[in-house]
């Protein structure tokens, strides 16, 4: 098993790799530049613009500055910020907003999980009832309603007209000692917004797996020897329907993550979506490259994390 | 101790109503040993599971009796049959990697069993289920005990199933084509170790298969099933010897024999009729070489003759 680890590690380089040479060509073959966005009005001033992009190194052909930035990137260095606070460190800047996104994503999957997997398994063995028609209809709407309308719609309710929870932020600055709940309160709209479209998909998906695991002769066979329905349901057919599941959450990563851009962004929670957001605005290259740096390693490990755990879930899976 | 009264079981499906099980009636003595042949589809498992009342939506049992101990099973709550289920009636499956669940260790399933129905505690249970194993032949038990289903050769596997099933020293054993889905040698060892059990544990046995080799081997009477009614019913001596029922004489024919030169294998002409639609009358008489026309107008009654019982116009009165 360490070894098969090591070794997805080792793919995992090239990966990466490929990953930044692509995301930096579209980078920095799009149109605008960090010139025409620093200097404002005067950016219609050709000499003004190529002594901004001398002194930023954008002067020279794309491969070297691929290859400069690369070997900043091998020793830890992020680069500096060429828009949004200039001059700052993107080491810095980054490294104070993945902590509130992971809080987010992590929050948002936990929250789907653990809504979905009752739901679904319930559909399952009460299949065409009236619940199971209601989270159909729920999951739909989960699946279509868009992001930035379903948040905007829970501030407005929740924060706007009821004043139950804050409209924005992580924390409200005003509050001296903040306790987890005050974090919790602020978590709520945003981790549930990102969390719907992966709860309806989820709770598609365990329904549709337990309707086929029930019809498994191994079902037939348990209840054959006198189990009761309670754990024929929940031991024998629960475990295998939710094997698949460790691969299809390895999966949701990536769609969590750039749910989160629009989130974040809706919900201004001060994590790396925002940060990605705005740093497009700039044309911050290095920012912006720090960020699809990082977003592709979390995906990534994510799906390496989902691949190691499918083998410790399911007793037919091992690696050598 | 066990006696069918003309059992129907119909699958309501949105092609129509399957009638899978259309009034069956049989019995089991104590410690009998009764073998149920019939084509692949004539409703052999569907009546193995309508006694232990596990048909599944849309399938419904809609009339008859299923007399346990002259007890009606039909009648119990769900909560009693549960505790007849594996302990009193168990329940060996044709195909033991798709019935032992992946996911769960040999010793798992096995002592899941012994808890529930022998009120055992952890380790009694272990201990138990390791002699189990050790009856069914597996070599070193406590190795097999912590193995996955996946882990063990498909001989090894039926005979841990039936370890399971045998586990609770059930009264009846009902044994659905427990060597179909094995090969020729290891048929042979798992019938072996079958006639072994059977009489060790003196339980009586319902024997499904589609094998009449298997049949001779070890049953003592013998019921030909078809299209969802048993047509033929006798000793087993008295079916291989004097076969009644058309249906059961082409069977017999269909049998290749070693002393005999022949050109081609002998066939029933024709296929399972649709259970949707069955054939008017005897629902043999399209395929049937004796077929006369009352054969499509009116349903056979079952008669005695000579021992046997049969449901065939050929031997009606006048």
């Amino acid at each position: 098993m360490l070894s098969y680890v090591l070794r997805r590690i080792i793919v995992m380089i090239p990966l990466v790799l490929g990953i930044s040479i692509i995301s930096f060509s579209i980078i920095h073959l799009a149109p605008g530049s960090p010139a025409s966005v620093l200097l404002g009005p005067k950016a219609l001033d050709p000499e003004a613009v190529a002594r901004v992009n001398a002194n930023l190194g954008l002067d020279k052909p794309i491969y070297v500055q691929y290859f400069k930035w690369l070997s900043r990137i091998l020793q830890g260095d992020l680069g500096i910020s060429v828009g949004l606070i200039l001059g700052m460190q993107v080491n810095e800047l980054v490294a104070a907003r993945i902590l509130p996104t992971l809080e987010l994503t992590i929050s948002a999957l936990i929250l789907s999980i653990v809504v979905a997997i009752p739901v679904g398994v319930l559909s399952a063995v009460r299949q065409y009832s009236l619940f199971d028609h209601l989270a159909t209809v729920g999951a739909f709407a989960g699946i279509s309603l868009p992001n930035f309308w379903l948040a905007l719609m829970l501030i407005l309710l929740f924060s706007v007209k009821l004043g139950w929870l804050p409209s924005s932020g992580i924390i409200d600055p005003r509050i001296t000692a903040p306790t987890i709940f005050d974090y919790l309160r602020h978590l709520i709209i945003p981790a549930f917004v990102l969390g719907t479209a992966g709860m309806a998909g989820i709770a598609r998906f365990v329904r549709a797996s337990m309707l086929e695991v029930l019809r498994q002769d191994y079902i037939t066979a348990a209840r054959a020897r006198g189990l009761s329905e309670r754990t024929v349901i929940y031991k024998h057919a629960l475990k295998n329907a939710l094997l698949p599941l460790v691969t299809i959450l390895g999966m949701s990563l990536p769609g969590l993550l750039s749910g989160a851009v629009l989130v974040e962004t809706v919900c201004g929670w001060p994590g790396m979506g925002r940060l990605a957001v705005s740093a497009v605005f700039g044309r911050d290259y290095p920012v912006m490259m720090a960020l699809v740096l990082l977003f592709g390693i979390l995906v990534v490990i994510g799906n390496l994390i989902a691949d190691v755990a499918y083998a410790y879930v399911d007793p037919r899976i091992r690696y050598d | 101790m066990l006696r069918l009264n003309n059992l129907k079981t119909y699958f309501f499906t949105e092609e129509g109503v399957v009638r899978a099980v259309d009034g069956v009636s049989l019995s089991i003595g104590e410690g009998e040993t009764l073998g149920l042949v019939g084509e692949t589809g004539c409703g052999k498992t569907v009546t193995a599971l309508s006694i232990m009342r596990l048909i599944q939506e849309p399938g419904r049992i809609i009339a008859g009796e299923v007399f346990y101990n002259r007890e009606d099973l039909l009648r119990k709550s769900e909560e009693e049959m549960r505790r007849i289920r594996g302990r009193e009636i168990a329940m060996i499956f044709q195909d033991p990697l798709t019935s032992l669940n992946p996911v769960y260790t040999i010793g798992d399933q096995l002592t899941e069993v012994l808890r529930l129905h022998q009120k055992l505690d952890k380790k009694e249970a272990l201990r138990r289920a390791a002699e189990i194993l050790k009856l069914v032949n597996l070599p070193s038990p406590e190795k097999i005990l912590n193995q996955y289903p996946h882990e063990l050769s498909g001989g090894m596997r039926q005979r841990a199933m039936i370890a399971i099933a045998l586990s609770c020293a059930p009264r009846l054993l009902i044994a659905d084509e427990p060597t179909t889905a094995l090969d020729v040698t290891i048929q042979a060892q798992i019938l072996e170790l079958l006639k072994e059990l059977m009489q060790k544990f003196q339980s009586s046995v319902l024997l499904i298969t589609h094998n009449l080799g298997v049949v001779a081997e070890l049953c003592d009477r013998v019921a030909i099933m078809y299209a969802g009614n048993i047509v033929e019913s006798a000793d087993v001596n008295a079916i291989f010897k004097h076969p009644k029922h058309p249906y059961t004489m082409a069977l017999m024919n269909a049998i290749p024999k070693l002393h005999r030169e022949v050109e081609r294998l002998e066939v029933i002409s024709g296929s399972v009729p649709d259970l949707t639609a069955p054939p008017a009358g005897c629902k043999f008489h399209p395929r049937c070489e004796h077929a006369m026309p009352v054969c499509s107008e009116k349903v056979p009654v079952e008669k005695e003759i000579e021992e046997h019982r049969v449901a065939c116009h050929l031997y009606d009165a006048d």
